[in-house]
């Protein structure tokens, strides 16, 4: 692509300006933070690193684990597809083994064809009952403290329901507080609460968007009880020097936990970071499989010339 | 441990969770199909993924760690250790990838590792990263010597370094390089060591009056070596014997004294004359210097004058006569090589022999020969042309079938600051015959062992004779280049040279085919130069103190109104020490100030007494 059409050009160059001026009118820090208390969404708080002393009462209660999962597909065009699933549970407890589950699914092996958008979803959904088949057991096994989960404990709720109950009900049996962390916050409930005060353009701004730049280093929003995901309470916190925050779920029976687990996500935060706990970075380091092992995987086991076979052209293309 | 990544047939990737790696370990890799094979590791690496080398994201934060460590989970032991590894020889086909890596045992690697025993070779230290390996190994070969390590001796853990000796006579010559500090000169040592331990004949050249082995090192249990080596100072026990000089010899040792003038070279080859004794010569050379002083004029004058005596007549006309046959040679090139030799007499040169030594060599004792620089130069090339013409002609005779010429060993010949001895580029009368053994000292059983700190500076026919090479740290980065062309020294390992401890060096030989990362074993015995000086200071003020509290203890107490008769007495009864009152006083003060003494106050003003 050496040269760009002058249209081309002008085309990407209007759309930048309207996304600038867009956001130029997105109101500064305390404006928010002032519709935000005036509307009741929630109450700013700030968390603190916990002490030595709260991390060894952690580590003598359990310690904490970690949940994540991995989806990988391989091969060509739907249904000539593999699809690797994985889910890990990890405990801080380095005595106690891994839990690994995982599950292999090619579209050709299914009795009858389905699309492939629902195959798709039902392989997101199989992969939450997996990770929550996971979450079960390290809450059977390693009885940790604290159980951080991948993603929004909503997810769960919806893609795998019965294993969520179980996991709920064994977890306030023996008091684990439970966290979802959520990387991506699509949500936009605040725009939805606070429209009344902002400019047309931010009516349906996501949650993420509207407090970006609006709280300190350690700073969390606690959205009041009830405002949205039924059963659970949620936090957004800027946990590291990123200002784009990240959401913590957590049951809404657990909600007495909500200031210690937002201390526990930011004491477990590096502060250069892009706000995730290391913790959940060593989960997800370890779940994923690369796609140079994937293919090394399914050329050991396929044949690589079986493996060749279901290979798109495309990826023959000469670079 | 397992082969990871791509593979080829000479070179591949070992990780390991557990086993951390070191440079030039021994590793076996088996594999599946062509059974076990084994490499060296080139390069060690280690890898931590939880803390990503990055400078824009998710940069490490030590305090997340602590964190994660107090909950139990330390991020350290995620680390994984990997190692490029090379393999001694090529496969025939690619190693295959998840091999099993391992240690292997002493027997796998025996022929790799020793070369020979301990009984026939010279036991020069230990092969480094080897103490695994070791383990396996039969009891004759463990603990042979002491490593220094981190500033303690002790016993050694790995497999031993062993020179064989009978391998000389394939590769006969040892080069040792490195700069100073870098452990050069206790390798030097060591091998001299070993060679007195096997009583193989041999000499060292020793410049800086260090090569003394009767001062022990600190350990424990020593071999003695008090009756292995002879020390000869030129021109007190060994000199050169005048009447066998040959003019290049003369010439040589004039120059060393101060460069020759043309005039007087060619002055020195019309003065000498096969068979001169050094009185010969020299009155020779006096004579003309006074009948060129003199003049022909003036010579004729006394010749013709009455009344001398005829003795003197006598000198005159001997002036006259050396003045008409050597008429031709100005009176400064005369005065420039009288004074020249004045001074090579009076360092005694000329009132020795070199017998002493060529007794010792034939004991098969180690004769270290000291002197000046200057010295030293001219003489080394002077006794060992001698030397090595005995061996030769010996050996020459034997080949002949001549029995008419006297036994003469084969001989080691050492020497520090070799690129004096055989600079490169420039002429110095030793380089001849260094270079001459060098080249076919093999045939005759003659070895060089030639150390120096500049590998650059020396001839280079020298360096690429010098088959063994121990390279010390090395920091000048074309002496590291003349040694990556002399040796086949891979680009990693120079790349280590600069930073190589004391005492570590690189050992290349056609003997093992490669290089081998060795650690010197610590000498049995001491430089005498060891001492700090700043040791020696304060050890030479006690000792003085010593002595003068022996003087004054008689004294003692000493009060202060009475310090005249005090000092009168001492000197009195010591004819070395003159003793005046402040002297006395300041040398009491300084030894209440040491403690030796102590100071009281008394009703008749202080005094000094015991303390």
């Amino acid at each position: 692509m050496e040269r760009i059409g002058e249209d081309f050009k002008e085309k990407i160059k209007k759309t930048a300006e309207l996304l600038k001026n867009r956001g130029l009118k997105k109101p500064g820090g305390e404006a928010i933070r002032k519709l935000i208390k005036e509307n009741h969404v929630g109450e700013f708080l700030k968390a603190e690193r916990l002490r030595e002393k709260d991390l060894d009462e952690i580590k003598l209660e359990g310690g904490i684990a970690g949940v994540d999962g991995s989806i990988n597909s391989i091969g060509g065009v739907y249904p000539y597809i593999i699809f690797i699933k994985r889910a890990l549970g990890i405990s801080s407890e380095k005595s106690r083994e891994e839990i690994e589950l995982s599950e292999v699914d090619s579209p050709l092996l299914m009795e009858e064809q389905i699309k492939e958008e629902d195959y798709r979803a039902l392989q997101k959904k199989r992969l939450a009952e997996l990770e929550a088949e996971a979450a079960r057991q390290v809450l059977t096994k390693f009885r940790p403290r604290v159980l951080f989960l991948d993603g929004s404990l909503v997810r769960f709720k919806i893609e795998a329901k019965s294993r969520f109950d179980q996991i709920k009900d064994i977890a306030l049996k023996n008091d684990v507080v439970i966290a979802g962390l959520v990387e991506g916050i699509s949500t936009s409930v605040i725009s939805g609460s606070i429209n009344k005060g902002l400019p047309p353009e931010f009516k349906h701004a996501a949650d993420w968007e509207i407090l970006m730049g609006a709280m300190d280093v350690g700073e969390y929003l606690e959205i009041k009880s009830g405002l949205f995901k039924e059963g659970f309470r949620t936090l957004f916190m800027r946990s590291s020097l990123d200002p784009k925050p990240i959401g913590v779920d957590i049951l809404e029976e657990q909600k007495d936990y909500t200031r210690f687990i937002a201390n526990l996500v930011y004491t477990l935060t590096p502060e250069n970071g892009r706000g995730i706990p290391l913790w959940m970075d060593i989960v997800d380091k370890k779940v994923k499989i690369t796609d140079a092992f994937m293919e090394a995987v399914i050329n050991g086991f396929l044949g690589e010339d079986f493996a060749e076979i279901i290979k798109p052209k495309r990826e023959k293309r000469n670079p | 441990m397992n082969v990871v990544g791509l593979t080829t047939s000479h070179e591949v990737y070992i990780a390991s969770k557990e086993r951390k790696f070191r440079i030039n370990e021994l590793i076996i890799i088996d594999d599946p199909n062509q059974g076990p094979v084994i490499g060296e590791v080139s390069e060690t690496f280690s890898y931590n993924r939880y803390i990503p080398f990055s400078l824009n994201h998710d940069f490490f934060d030590a305090k997340v760690v602590e964190s994660l460590k107090r909950l139990g989970y330390s991020i350290d032991e995620e680390e994984i250790n990997v190692a490029k590894v090379k393999l001694m020889t090529e496969t025939t086909y690619p190693i295959v990838t998840g091999s099993k890596a391992r240690i292997p045992d002493f027997f796998e690697v025996k022929d790799i590792l020793v070369r020979g025993s301990k009984e026939d070779g010279l036991v020069l230290g230990e092969i480094k990263h080897t103490e695994e390996t070791a383990q396996t190994m039969g009891e004759e070969l463990k603990g042979l010597f002491y490593i220094l390590n981190k500033g303690k001796t002790e016993k050694t853990k790995s497999v031993p370094f062993i020179l064989d000796l009978r391998s000389f006579q394939q590769y006969p010559h040892i080069g040792i390089f490195g700069g100073s500090g870098s452990g050069k000169s206790f390798g030097m040592r060591v091998i001299m060591e070993e060679l007195m331990r096997k009583r193989i004949p041999s000499i060292i050249l020793d410049p800086h009056y260090e090569m003394d082995f009767s001062t022990s090192s600190d350990l424990g249990e020593r071999p003695d070596f008090s009756d292995c080596y002879q020390k000869f100072q030129i021109g007190e026990e060994i000199g050169v014997e005048f009447s066998a000089l040959t003019t290049r010899d003369l010439l040589d040792l004039l120059s060393a004294v101060k460069p020759l003038t043309e005039a007087m070279s060619s002055a020195v080859e019309i003065l000498f004359k096969r068979g001169d004794t050094y009185a010969s010569f020299s009155s020779r050379v006096e004579d003309l210097c006074e009948a060129l002083e003199m003049g022909k004029a003036k010579l004729d004058k006394m010749l013709a004058l009455e009344g001398i005596k005829e003795i003197e007549k006598e000198k005159y006309r001997r002036l006259r006569e050396l003045m008409e046959e050597y008429s031709n040679i100005p009176l400064p090139s005369v005065q420039g090589i009288s004074w020249r030799l004045r001074r090579l007499y009076y360092s005694g040169i000329f009132s020795h022999d070199i017998n002493p030594v060529i007794r010792a060599l034939k004991s098969g004792k180690l004769s270290v020969i000291q002197g000046p620089i200057w010295l030293l130069q001219v003489f080394a090339t002077y006794i060992l042309s001698s030397l090595y013409r005995k061996r030769r002609d010996y050996k020459d005779g034997e080949l002949k079938g001549e029995k008419n010429f006297e036994y003469f060993p084969p001989f080691v010949v050492a020497t520090d600051e070799a690129h004096n001895f055989a600079p490169k580029g420039y002429d110095a009368p030793s380089k001849g015959i260094i270079k001459e053994i060098a080249q076919e000292g093999r045939k005759y059983g003659v070895f060089l062992v030639l150390a120096t700190q500049r590998p650059t500076l020396l001839d280079e026919t020298v360096t690429a004779q010098l088959n063994t090479k121990i390279i010390f740290r090395t920091v000048r980065g074309n002496d590291i280049s003349t040694l990556m062309e002399e040796t086949d020294l891979s680009s990693e390992e120079a790349k280590r040279l600069p930073y190589l401890p004391s005492g570590d060096a690189f050992v290349s030989t056609p003997l093992f085919g490669r290089t081998i990362a060795i650690r010197v074993r610590y000498p049995y015995s001491m430089s005498p130069h060891l001492k700090n000086p700043f040791d020696e200071l304060i050890e030479k003020s006690n000792q003085e103190m010593e002595e003068y509290y022996e003087l004054i203890k008689k004294e003692l107490p000493i009060y202060e109104s009475n310090l005249l008769r005090v000092a009168k007495n001492i000197s009195s009864q010591n004819l070395k020490v003159v003793m005046e009152v402040n002297a006395l006083k300041n040398l009491l003060e300084e030894m209440v100030k040491k403690g030796k003494i102590k100071k009281e106050e008394s009703p008749f003003g202080s005094f000094y007494t015991e303390a």
